[in-house]
């Protein structure tokens, strides 16, 4: 046991001061009187089957004993002991779960945060005043933890504030710092179970919570004019709770509906959004005496356009591309001839979102954005930079919506047209040959084109799994739908440089930009948009994840905190309450065999 | 300090005299019973007429049947002698009203008893030993020499019956009644005490001086009690349960003594000095059957 108040020096001078005290008391106590009587004849004679005198000295001494074992029990209870064992004047790391988790709210209202530092605080206060106190937080929102002295380490705590990350980790350089005390403070549920050399200490307190989990659209199938969002929510609580889902968008429109989610179970519901217009999508909950209200709401967004028309630009022959087009979704495809597209008016032009030219090249730039397809010099598109016979082809960015998902491993071109694009931040090759020469390119311009270098004839594109989702990759990009970028709350990665992020409350939020990213911090979720190269992305941030809407899985047992905490506030009432009331127990004792004269 | 008897006690003292359940062996005249055949009132036995004998006891009316000279013998009347012993060891200096107070009035009561009755008074202060003695009296004149002696006792030793009546019946004494005040309070025990004064024949009285603070005890919590004799002391915290318990010890010892003086036949009277003394001399003994 060590006083983490006092020093050691000082409790053992104010035990040895309170035992004098007891001591000399004793001592000074007033004789015993003499009183002459006849005889002891009579009195040795009672006290031999009463009691032996020496026994009552022997009581008297155990009554000074128990008298002064009170006093050192006081006195340890003043110094607020501990019971660590190992405690001493030396380092002490104290690490302070701040993952989002801690945010659940406890029976008493406050949130395990406000609980995990209110118990650090008392154990850095309860460590000997010499002690060097490292803090560390599992969020790394104390870039360089370092030992400090413990009036340090107590500001260090009250300015922590909870993090966003949804992968808490207790830095492993913490394991090779030498320390002789370490502690975490914890709820257990996104942590997980604390290193062995750490001793737990436990905040967690089982809550209610109802949390959206999976929040996602899709098109009905064979019918592209309806569309269906899918919820699912999540109670971790171990009574059934009815609650009701809204989903609301742009204006007054709104679904409702009231479900019941079993106990520690999910519930899926799909509701029809065919009605809605399409933009930023909002679904939340109204669940009272919820304990983590973060996951009660998600985002999505819904495309704008559910049809794209597409108009094929082609001569007799390519009868797959045709078909492939056809069956994409949300394609609506109308097949003309070269001369058909040169004699076409104005209005007709206008009535296509998507041109796709196969083998055919106009002079003139598109009234649409367009796929190209075994690309010739034109005027709008790269010039010729030599022939491609049995290149290697290789995608260069697969991080291009064009190309997203794509796997081009197995894609063989047998002959074909080098393209030389303009180098500018407009133009991305998507695919190389040969000395790196260019055999597709995509522009981001005021009207956006993908061009092919190659005939697809002339390749095995068009048996690849890759080429339908090459054609709905180009079909989304060009039809200029906001590009979505799913995220959870934390630092998210915009995939371009220098982005400009914006909330939904239109505020701009810091950038930081490293190689060709740009990260910004989603301290909560919600819709952002980021703004680059001229386009915005949309970006969907949402919890969904039901290891983080189960608060109440912690891996750090309640039962099992207390003693593995040990010391100071990991028990409802410390040691020092323990020593108390030992005190007053011998006390009561004491007053009882003195004062009830059991002695002789 | 002077033994203080009133005039109306005496007086009324002058009608009691002193008995004893046995025959006594008194060498002078008196009014007591004794073993010896002599001159007397109470017809006891015949013997054969020797020489020698008082004619006067001849019966006359059995020679004249019998031819043969038969003398009658009767009881002779001798007096009693009484010895009282008196305690003086330092124990009887303690109590409020003091033993060693009202063991001399009582000794001097009964002193004055025997003495107008004729009989032989001796009286013994003893405490570990005889400290004095006053020789045998007789006649009421010799009440003033009993006061004086009375009066010259201080309390002083401790207590010893057996030495003492081991000392004072080492000579010989005539067969008598032995009067004992004291508090008993002899660590030796009062049985092998009285077992001297069995052995001599002697009938005995005891009177169990009790004060108030014997039976009693005032005081309470944390005391070293002082034995007044030998000094020796005992601590001890005096609790209602260990006073309780004194209180059934001490009451144990007196019966203790009584039932040892009854198994043989003697007579025992706890006398507390708080109560009324002249009550006690005239009811308590004359129940006791000391006194008639």
């Amino acid at each position: 046991m060590n006083a983490y108040t006092l020093s050691p020096l000082l409790v053992g001078a104010a035990v040895a001061a309170a035992v004098a005290a007891v001591v000399l008391l004793y001592l000074l106590r007033p004789p015993a009187r003499n009183q002459s009587v006849s005889s002891n004849l009579i009195w040795q004679r009672v006290l031999e089957t009463y009691r032996r005198v020496s026994d009552r000295w022997r009581w008297w001494l155990s009554l000074l004993i128990a008298s002064v074992a009170c006093v050192c029990i006081v006195v340890l209870a003043v110094a607020r002991p501990g019971t660590d064992a190992s405690a001493g004047s030396g380092k002490a790391i104290v690490v302070v779960d701040n993952a989002p988790t801690m945010a659940t709210r406890t029976s008493s209202g406050g949130q395990r945060f406000e609980v995990a530092k209110q118990r650090a605080l008392s154990l850095i206060e309860n460590f000997p005043a010499a002690t060097q106190v490292m803090v560390v937080d599992t969020q790394r929102r104390l870039v360089t933890p370092a030992f400090e002295s413990r009036k340090d380490a107590v500001e260090t705590v009250t300015a922590l504030q909870l993090g966003q990350s949804y992968q808490p980790i207790v830095p492993s350089a913490v394991a090779f710092v030498p320390a002789e005390r370490r502690y975490v403070v914890t709820d257990g549920v996104l942590l997980g179970a604390p290193p062995s050399d750490f001793v737990a200490v436990t905040v967690f307190e089982p809550a209610n919570n109802l949390g959206i989990t999976a929040f996602d659209f899709n098109n009905v199938p064979g019918d592209p004019a309806r569309r269906e969002a899918f919820v699912e929510v999540f109670n971790a609580g171990s009574e059934p709770r009815s609650t009701e889902v809204v989903i609301s968008g742009i204006g007054e429109q709104r679904v409702t509906r009231e479900i019941s989610v079993p106990a520690n179970g999910v519930s899926a519901q799909v509701f029809d959004l065919s009605d809605f217009t399409g933009g930023p999508i909002r679904a939340a909950l109204t669940a009272t005496e919820d304990g983590y209200p973060a996951d009660d709401v998600a985002y999505g967004y819904l495309a704008s356009r559910r049809i794209v028309r597409v108009t094929l630009v082609s001569g007799p022959g390519l009868e797959f591309l045709s078909k492939s087009l056809r069956a994409q979704p949300r394609v609506r495809l109308n097949v003309i001839s070269p001369q058909r597209y040169m004699d076409q008016k104005v209005d007709e032009a206008v009535a296509t979102d998507i041109y796709v030219f196969d083998r055919f090249v106009p002079s003139e730039p598109p009234a649409a954005p367009s796929l190209v397809i075994a690309a010739k010099p034109a005027g709008w598109l790269p010039a010729r930079a030599g022939d491609a016979s049995y290149p290697d082809v290789l995608a260069t960015d697969g991080r291009h919506p064009v190309l997203r998902n794509l796997s081009l491993r197995d894609l063989y071109v047998e002959t074909g047209s080098y393209l030389q694009p303009e180098e500018d931040r407009s133009t991305t090759v998507l695919l190389r040959g040969d000395e790196g020469k260019a055999l597709a390119v995509a522009h981001d311009g005021a009207k956006r084109w993908v061009a092919l270098g190659f005939d697809v004839a002339d390749s095995n594109f068009g048996l690849l799994p890759a080429f339908p989702l090459f054609l709905g990759n180009s079909i989304n990009w060009l039809a200029d739908e906001p590009e979505i970028v799913r995220a959870q709350p934390g630092i998210v990665a915009v995939p371009f440089r220098d982005a400009r992020v914006l909330a939904m409350d239109g505020a701009v939020l810091p950038v930081t930009t490293v190689d060709e990213r740009s990260f910004f911090e989603a301290a909560q979720p919600g819709l952002y948009t980021a703004i680059g190269n001229d386009r915005p992305l949309r970006i969907t941030v949402n919890l969904l994840d039901r290891r983080i809407s189960n608060v109440n899985q912690s891996a750090v047992p309640v039962a099992a905190a207390p003693a593995e905490a040990g010391s100071v506030s990991a028990v409802p009432f410390g040691l020092s309450a323990l020593l108390l009331m030992l005190a007053a127990g011998l006390l009561c004792v004491e007053w009882f065999a003195y004062h009830r004269r059991i002695t002789v | 300090m002077s033994v203080v008897l009133s005039e109306d006690f005496l007086r009324q003292l002058e009608h009691l005299a002193l008995v004893t359940r046995r025959p006594v062996a008194g060498h002078l005249r008196g009014h007591h019973r004794s073993r010896r055949t002599g001159v007397g009132m109470v017809f006891t036995d015949y013997r054969p007429y020797s020489q020698g004998d008082d004619t006067r006891n001849l019966d006359w009316g059995t020679y004249m049947r019998l031819d043969r000279l038969i003398l009658r013998l009767f009881e002779e009347e001798a007096d009693l002698p009484i010895y009282i012993f008196v305690d003086v060891s330092k124990s009887m200096g303690l109590g409020e009203p003091g033993k060693l107070d009202f063991a001399r009035r009582f000794a001097a009561a009964l002193a004055y008893v025997g003495l107008i009755n004729h009989d032989r008074v001796s009286l013994v202060a003893f405490s570990d030993g005889v400290l004095s003695e006053m020789p045998a009296r007789r006649g009421k004149n010799q009440m003033w020499r009993t006061l004086h002696f009375l009066e010259r006792l201080e309390p002083q030793g401790g207590t010893s019956l057996q030495n003492a009546f081991r000392k004072f019946f080492g000579a010989r004494r005539t067969r008598g009644l032995v009067i004992v005040a004291s508090d008993f309070l002899d660590a030796a025990g009062f049985e092998p005490a009285f077992q001297v004064i069995r052995r001599f024949g002697h009938d005995v009285f005891a009177a169990h001086v009790v004060s108030p603070e014997d039976r009693e005890p005032p005081f309470g919590d944390d005391v070293v009690l002082v034995d007044s004799e030998d000094g020796s002391s005992l601590k001890a915290h005096l609790t209602p349960e260990l006073l309780d318990s004194y209180r059934k010890g001490f009451a144990r010892y007196c019966t203790e003594i009584e039932a040892f003086c009854r198994s043989h036949g003697w007579g025992y009277l706890r006398a507390d000095t708080d109560a009324p003394f002249e009550q006690l001399m005239m009811h308590a003994l004359r129940h006791e059957g000391l006194l008639r």
